[in-house]
């Protein structure tokens, strides 16, 4: 039963849709931002701000490329940062859909500490210490809705759906994009919910883009290993779907 | 003597030219070396008066910018999300720098042409911060010679870091 995401970010023209359908979705209010000398905005993601499209311009193996990525929680299957708080009323996953999910009571657990074990920089702290994600839209797809993200993607960059199906299609996007884009690739595609479609290397999207590539502390590191070594009941978990 | 490398004329002879003060017209003219153009992004409509009302809007494309090419920036000393000034014959803006690659000198007659690059969708009210205003007050009052549509494709300019 459990769901996944595909971002084809060799579909997604940086129209930000997805960022705004967050927000709306979620009533979170705008950020106070300036122009920093890109189009990109907010700058990073916040309490207030799930979802967000970087923007990177990188001269590649084709030529000058403006490249996006729609950044998000990628619901590890295994997921460190709930590992982590081992505090199921604060953060756990939805056997349902496979979201991982904070709650109010995240404000009483060591927020830097979770901060640190989320291989990708997700999770984002109040003033007051509660922590606050993307929740995979809990809402709407226990309603049978889609995310909001996904259902406001006017190019088809984003799908969500029962795992097997996602990953099938996550395979023959790769193989349409390989025509395209030989060193295209999908992002640490066993071990998370979402997973990405990239044309060229991870780290010239972002730093964060994939678990391995990150820039990573000690605590991230442990965190790192205890995700990538129940590969098994990864494996597992996919099988059941 | 200037010279159009496109056609015998300088200038379309039956586009509309005006003759108030601020019909004010400069080609060759060194005060205004760099080709301006106008355009728009996907967060805002025309002027904006709708758009920068919109919180998340805003909050995406926030200010007004210039976008140019890192030669130009070296050549004026200009950092990338530095605020600088853009004028022209008949007004004055200010803007954040974009540098970026997207944007290259023109080789135009043998010499190299800069081009810089704004939306015009910004003005008054909205963002609270008074320092925002509209590109068109850069542009000719000039226009298609059957329709008037306005030209704000092709305009000289310089750009200046702001003291
Ligand atoms: S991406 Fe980070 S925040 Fe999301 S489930 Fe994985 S560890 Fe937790
Ligand atoms: S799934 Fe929902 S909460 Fe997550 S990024 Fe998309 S719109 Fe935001």
């Amino acid at each position: 039963m459990a769901k996944s995401f595909l971002i084809d970010t060799t579909l997604c023209t940086g129209c930000r849709g997805c960022q705004v359908a967050c927000k709306q979705w979620h009533n979170l209010p705008a950020d106070p931002t300036v122009n920093m000398g890109s189009y990109q905005n907010p700058q990073d993601l916040s309490f207030t701000t799930y979802k967000l499209v970087r923007m990177q311009e990188h001269v590649t193996e084709d030529g000058l490329k403006w490249l996006f990525f729609p950044e998000q929680c990628r619901h590890c299957i295994d997921a460190p940062c709930e590992a982590t708080a081992g505090e199921p009323t604060a953060v756990f996953t939805n056997p349902r859909t496979g979201a991982v999910l904070y709650t109010a009571i995240t404000k009483d657990l060591p927020a830097e500490e979770i901060i640190e074990s989320c291989p990708y920089n997700i999770p984002r702290m109040a003033p007051d210490g509660t922590l606050a994600k993307c929740d995979m839209c809990q809402d709407r797809v226990d309603n049978g809705m889609l995310p909001a993200c996904v259902k406001t993607c006017p190019t088809g960059a984003m799908s969500f759906g029962e795992r097997e199906e996602i990953v099938e299609m996550a395979n023959s996007h790769l193989m349409m994009a390989r025509k395209k884009f030989k060193n295209a690739n999908l992002i640490d595609v066993d071990t998370i919910r979402v997973i990405y479609l990239v044309g060229f290397k991870p780290e010239l999207y972002h730093g964060f883009a994939m678990a391995s590539n990150a820039e990573i502390g000690i605590t991230r590191h442990m965190a790192l290993q205890r995700m990538f070594r129940p590969f098994k009941r990864a494996g597992a978990q996919l099988m059941r779907g | 003597m200037e010279k159009n490398f496109l056609n015998a004329k300088l200038i379309n002879p039956v586009a509309p030219i005006y003759d108030t003060e601020k019909d004010t017209y400069a080609t060759c003219d060194p005060r205004y070396p760099y080709v301006g153009t106008t355009y728009r992004v996907t967060e805002h409509w025309q002027t904006g008066v709708m758009t920068r009302y919109q919180p998340y809007l805003l909050e995406m494309q926030p200010q007004m910018f210039v976008e140019m090419s890192e030669q130009l920036a070296k050549l004026k000393q200009i950092q990338n999300g530095e605020r600088v000034r853009v004028t022209s014959a008949r007004g004055a803006v200010e803007a954040t720098a974009i540098v970026t690659k997207r944007f290259q000198p023109f080789n135009v007659g043998g010499g190299i042409v800069h081009q810089v690059g704004l939306p015009w969708h910004f003005g008054w009210i909205k963002p609270t911060s008074g320092t925002e205003d509209s590109a068109n007050l850069l542009t000719p009052s000039t226009g298609d010679p059957n329709t008037r549509i306005p030209e704000t494709k092709a305009f000289m300019v310089n750009v200046v870091k702001l003291a």
